[in-house]
């Protein structure tokens, strides 16, 4: 019960904190609030948490704090002027009866309520065969909530002298942060706790994927993209793991959504610039490969410049920094003034020059890019053809609907070819390395891949 | 322009795409069909059976004993792989926690030593039992804690 309240005062607070950012800007889509607004919460409570915890407020004040924070945005969000000219894209109730009305689209939408009610089930069988996660989750997000909520005035501390390379301290707190505010009001490390947060993770990227791509293209692209996701093996087994990379995952996706809003009209949002921006630092708060991600965004930006004018361009991106800062100050000080340094960036020295020039490690890197690409997800068939297939019979359309998409695509490859230099550099064993980490940083970028290419393909009023 | 109705070949696109995620859901299924037919039993039967709670078991007493943010060196069995040690050591760590535990590492005082197997360490041939360490407290289920 006192679980249920605190995602309720998240969900509460991601709410208001997104209607805050997207009011006046005509975009109403309550499926896409929904799903971005329980993980925005929870990011916002983790820091708001943390950060407190360091100053050492008690529990309650800072549940009170959290409380104070939804009051001041309802009354912000109340005292602005609603926006008259809210359009709600893709039909409403009437269109929904119409489509209902096509036998495909009826027929995936039973699908995909079967698919979700199995997911959900085989995540709860999995969350009850293994309750303490897999290796990351026992290791490093649950590990550290423990010590946040068994000592609560000395965990930084703690972290500080823990062993960085069995331990990893310095991996950001999203997760830990917001499991240890739990059990710190629970008054017990119950194992639901995390898979609780999973949980929603996990069905929230599913629901903000089929409801984006829904809403930029039209319902059946968005279920088959949802369905897609669904029905991913792996996917689902990455989920109930209690890994961090689905987190991670889903500010990734979130990110580029809240871009794509802002550049889907003319007029560019600038208020969902900042929303883009505060998502694509709570990646940085989830893992560290967020950290990159925020670097790549900003880097992909730089594209446009051949398609807009300089000045505009320098402004999203001043609106969308503006939306990054202050959760990345509190990562910069978490890094800098609790954590120890990190075991790769520690490691690197008079090595990196000769592991740069070694033309081996590129190529088993190379090889295994592309035997993970071909195995991915391990589905039973191959689904990837299909979409193969999708790309040759309608055609990729970037440019002429989304100008935005081309940094979308050039951050999706810089993210790969950053994950690609972070392994030519790293101190452990490279095939170790691989094998252990690959599969999961491609399931990140996964949901992102799969919103692209659903709103690339073909003409977007095509189908209906 | 192809506005609102699906072209043969999308269609024939999109239900071989369905049918591939609707087998993949079968197989998914049918892993798990038993537990769907029966959940609640299903539940009683493995919650709280899993290795790691089981493992946690063990540590019960010792945290107990130990004041909070105690540091200690920690010993595995003298055989075992690399990664049945980083395992072991790192459950330790996890149960223990917020005291911290440093593995290949003898500057501590206070020493854990996790004998899942041998369950005893030896009087005559031990290195810190012939080096100033004394047992503290032998809790008869592979954990042995050292002092100086």
């Amino acid at each position: 019960m006192i679980l249920f309240f605190l995602i309720l005062v998240s969900f509460i607070l991601g709410f208001s904190f997104c209607f805050a950012l997207f009011r006046n800007t005509a975009f109403y889509n309550l499926r896409i609030l929904f799903n971005l607004s329980i993980p925005i919460g929870i990011g916002v409570s983790s820091i708001v948490f943390v950060l407190l915890s360091i100053m050492d407020f008690t529990p309650l004040l800072i549940l009170f704090v959290q409380i104070i924070l939804i009051l001041f945005l309802f009354y912000n969000n109340l005292k602005s002027k609603p926006y008259s000219n809210y359009t709600i894209i893709n039909g409403g109730i009437s269109n929904l009866k119409k489509q209902v009305q096509e036998p495909i689209f009826l027929l995936l939408i039973i699908i995909y309520i079967y698919a979700w009610i199995t997911n959900a089930g085989i995540f709860f069988f999995d969350s009850v065969k293994e309750p303490h996660g897999l290796w990351d989750a026992f290791n490093y997000w649950n590990l550290k909530a423990k010590i946040i909520n068994r000592s609560p005035n000395n965990w930084p501390a703690l972290f500080h002298q823990m062993v960085s390379e069995d331990f990893h301290p310095d991996y950001p707190l999203l997760q830990t942060g917001y499991i240890a505010y739990c059990w710190t009001f629970l008054k017990n490390e119950s194992v639901w706790v995390p898979i609780t947060i999973s949980f929603i993770f996990t069905f929230c990227t599913i629901g903000l994927l089929s409801a984006s791509v829904s809403f930029f293209t039209n319902r059946i692209r968005g279920l088959i993209a949802g369905l897609t996701l669904l029905c991913t093996p792996f996917y689902m087994t990455m989920g109930d793991s209690q890994y961090a990379d689905i987190t991670v995952g889903f500010f990734y996706l979130a990110t580029v959504v809240l871009l794509t809003l802002a550049r889907d009209e003319p007029i560019i949002k600038l208020q969902l610039l900042i929303a883009a921006g505060i998502t694509a630092s709570l990646c940085g708060w989830s893992k560290n490969e967020g950290l990159l991600f925020i670097a790549c965004l900003i880097i992909s930006q730089l594209t446009l410049f051949p398609v807009k004018n300089t000045r505009e361009l320098m402004n999203e991106i001043k609106y969308l920094i503006l939306g990054i800062l202050p959760v990345l100050l509190i990562i910069l000080y978490y890094k800098m003034r609790i954590a120890p340094s990190n075991d790769i960036l520690k490691a690197q020295g008079e090595k990196t020059l000769t592991k740069l020039t070694d033309c081996s490690r590129y190529a088993t890197i190379a090889k295994w890019y592309i035997s993970t690409i071909a195995s991915f997800g391990k589905w039973m068939v191959n689904p990837w053809w299909f979409f193969l297939f999708g790309v040759l019979y309608k055609g990729i359309n970037i440019k002429k609907m989304f100008p935005g998409m081309i940094a979308n695509y050039t951050l999706l490859v810089l993210m790969l070819v950053g994950f690609f230099f972070i392994y030519i550099v790293t101190p452990l064993n490279l095939e170790f390395h691989l094998s252990t980490s690959l599969h999961r940083l491609f399931f990140q970028l996964f949901p992102t891949f799969i919103f692209l290419y659903f709103l690339s393909i073909g003409n977007r009023t095509s189908i209906t | 322009m192809k506005n609102k109705v699906l072209s043969v070949t999308e269609c024939v696109l999109t239900l071989a795409l369905l049918a591939v995620i609707v087998s993949q859901l079968y197989v998914m299924f049918s892993i798990y069909e038993e537990t769907f037919e029966s959940p609640v039993r299903y539940f009683k039967q493995n919650y709280g059976t899993d290795y790691i709670t089981q493992y946690g078991n063990r540590y019960t007493e010792i945290r107990e004993w130990l004041p909070p943010s105690t540091i200690l060196s920690y010993i595995g069995e003298p055989n075992e792989s690399f990664s049945m040690g980083c395992f072991n050591y790192v459950l330790t760590q996890y149960y223990l926690s917020p005291n911290l535990i440093y593995r290949n590492n003898n500057d501590f005082d206070t020493i854990i030593y996790n004998l899942y197997n041998s369950k005893r360490v030896s009087d005559a041939t031990n290195f810190h039992l012939n080096n100033g360490w004394h047992i503290v407290k032998d809790f008869n289920n592979g954990l042995i804690l050292l002092a100086k």
